[in-house]
């Protein structure tokens, strides 16, 4: 298709050929759906209200240390890791979410002891302790569990517009809130064979990257296989922080490298956001 | 809020606001989504387009000069996102119209009344945007705001930041392309069938006219 250079065009406009008039006409405009209008309106609310969300990285990777090394090895081996996970993400099967006290519950795994007193208390992460792993124990690979969504967005993820890239993700899944995320933590999985490559391939590719990230018996969410700032890699979306009646209140997002292998378990983000 | 006028609601953005954004993008969100779902081609990268381009309005509000309206200001970084989309997609493809009833919110929902005039309509819609999706992004956003939006050539120019005479001379262009495109659907008969000029005496004869 030849286009060539815009030149200026002094003089009126024609009158547009009536047919083609017509033609153009035919398609009238459609109102904005409602599901673009609110995923929109969550974006907008994200910015509005970024929340706080408290970046778990750097305290993991140093608590991590020379620990990646046996809970690798332990994916061979098997041992138990201790994991403070609530009855209801633990199963995959539908059961009502755990409730009960007045205070906020350790719903999300925090899973690997590095972990557990790793979280910034004033962030309401958990903080339950958890069993230590006896020196060169190796950790166990948890039970493979289908994430609730599997998909591959093509987002480059970024520290900074992060809030609002996985309210999107969320949304694009149908989990745009506290209750949806219960909802779905209760659904069915996504359908087997899982669609993908890498982290994507399989239920236990994803659970051995999940158990060497420190966060087995979780149910994981969402996947995303995306672009971490350039780089591919997945993005795997938990629940974190439950209210008293179970539901979710805050997420726990980690960005990993595209094969889940020691470095990029090294180089993982971990994130910890607040949900409406 | 209801009260203010885009201005006034982004002055309010500016000085922490939070809901005052919000409220100018739901005024014109129908005007918005149309320029960005005509402009891309596609509902998904419609939505993603958007998006980028609200949140980025969003966060730099403040270099907002007044210097046009509000409305033309977001359209501006709504049709440049698009563009953008446009422009770093290799294949670009219409996504399929859908059927009758999911599809009623396209299309004229008196022609639904008529099962034909429906069908015959959602054709043509489907050739014009297949035509419209060959044109180069530069002559689609100018088409897409002035001859399917509606907005003045100047007005035009302001979105897409040119001289109103390049704006014509998009058009003028598209508007050439668009119609050798469509040409084919003047030989459309009464039915709605596609009759091609070459066989206009065959069917007469088959007809048994004179």
């Amino acid at each position: 298709m030849s286009d060539q250079p815009d030149e200026e065009f002094l003089g009126d406009l024609p009158r547009m050929d009536v047919d083609l008039a017509d033609w153009l006409a035919s398609d009238t405009a459609s109102p904005m759906p409602m599901e673009v209008w609110s995923k929109l309106e969550a974006r907008l609310a994200a910015e509005a209200e970024p929340g706080k969300v408290v970046d778990l990285t750097v305290e993991r990777t140093r608590r991590r240390g020379g620990r990646v090394l046996p809970i690798l090895a332990g994916a061979a081996g098997v041992a138990l890791v201790g994991a403070v996970v609530l009855p209801s993400l633990r199963s995959p099967d539908p059961a009502p979410v755990a409730g009960g006290s007045a205070t906020s519950q350790p719903v999300v795994a925090v899973p690997a002891p590095e972990v557990a007193d790793s979280v910034d208390p004033t962030s309401g992460a958990v903080a339950a302790a958890t069993p230590s792993t006896p020196s060169g124990a190796a950790a166990v690979i948890s039970e493979p569990v289908l994430p609730r969504a599997i998909v591959s967005t093509g987002t480059d993820y970024a520290a900074d517009d992060l809030p609002g890239q996985v309210v999107t993700l969320l949304a694009d899944a149908g989990m745009a809130d506290g209750t949806a995320v219960a909802a779905a933590m209760s659904a069915s999985p996504a359908p087997a064979p899982m669609p993908g490559s890498g982290l994507a391939a399989s239920p236990e590719s994803l659970a051995e990257c999940l158990t060497r990230l420190g966060l087995p018996d979780v149910i994981p969410l969402v996947l995303d296989t995306a672009t971490i700032e350039g780089r591919a890699g997945s993005v795997i979306v938990t629940a974190g922080q439950a209210a008293p009646d179970g539901r979710p209140t805050s997420l726990h997002v980690v960005a990993v490298g595209q094969e889940c292998n020691e470095e990029d378990v090294l180089s993982a983000r971990h994130w910890e956001l607040p949900l409406r | 809020m209801s009260e203010q006028t885009d201005a006034e609601l982004l002055a309010a953005h500016c000085a922490g606001d939070p809901d005052a954004f919000a409220e100018i993008v739901r005024r014109h969100r129908d005007r918005l989504w149309a320029v960005a779902l005509r402009t891309t081609g596609n509902p998904e990268e419609a939505s993603d387009a958007l998006q980028d381009a609200l949140i980025s309005a969003y966060r730099r509000a403040e270099s907002f000069r007044g210097d046009s309206a509000v409305t033309t200001w977001l359209h501006r970084i709504v049709v440049n996102a698009s563009l953008d989309r446009l422009r770093r997609r290799s294949v670009r493809t219409w996504v399929p119209l859908p059927e009758e009833g999911e599809g009623a919110a396209l299309i004229d929902q008196s022609r639904l009344a008529d099962p034909r005039a429906a069908a015959e309509t959602r054709e043509t819609v489907a050739e014009v945007r297949a035509a419209l999706d060959t044109l180069p992004p530069d002559q689609r956003a100018a088409i897409v705001l002035v001859d399917l939006e509606g907005w003045s050539v100047e007005e035009a120019a302001r979105v897409l930041e040119c001289p109103a005479g390049t704006v014509k001379s998009r058009c003028f262009r598209g508007r050439a392309k668009l119609a050798e495109r469509l040409a084919h659907l003047r030989n459309q008969d009464a039915s709605g069938s596609v009759v091609p000029p070459d066989n206009d005496e065959v069917t007469a004869d088959e007809g048994g006219a004179p």
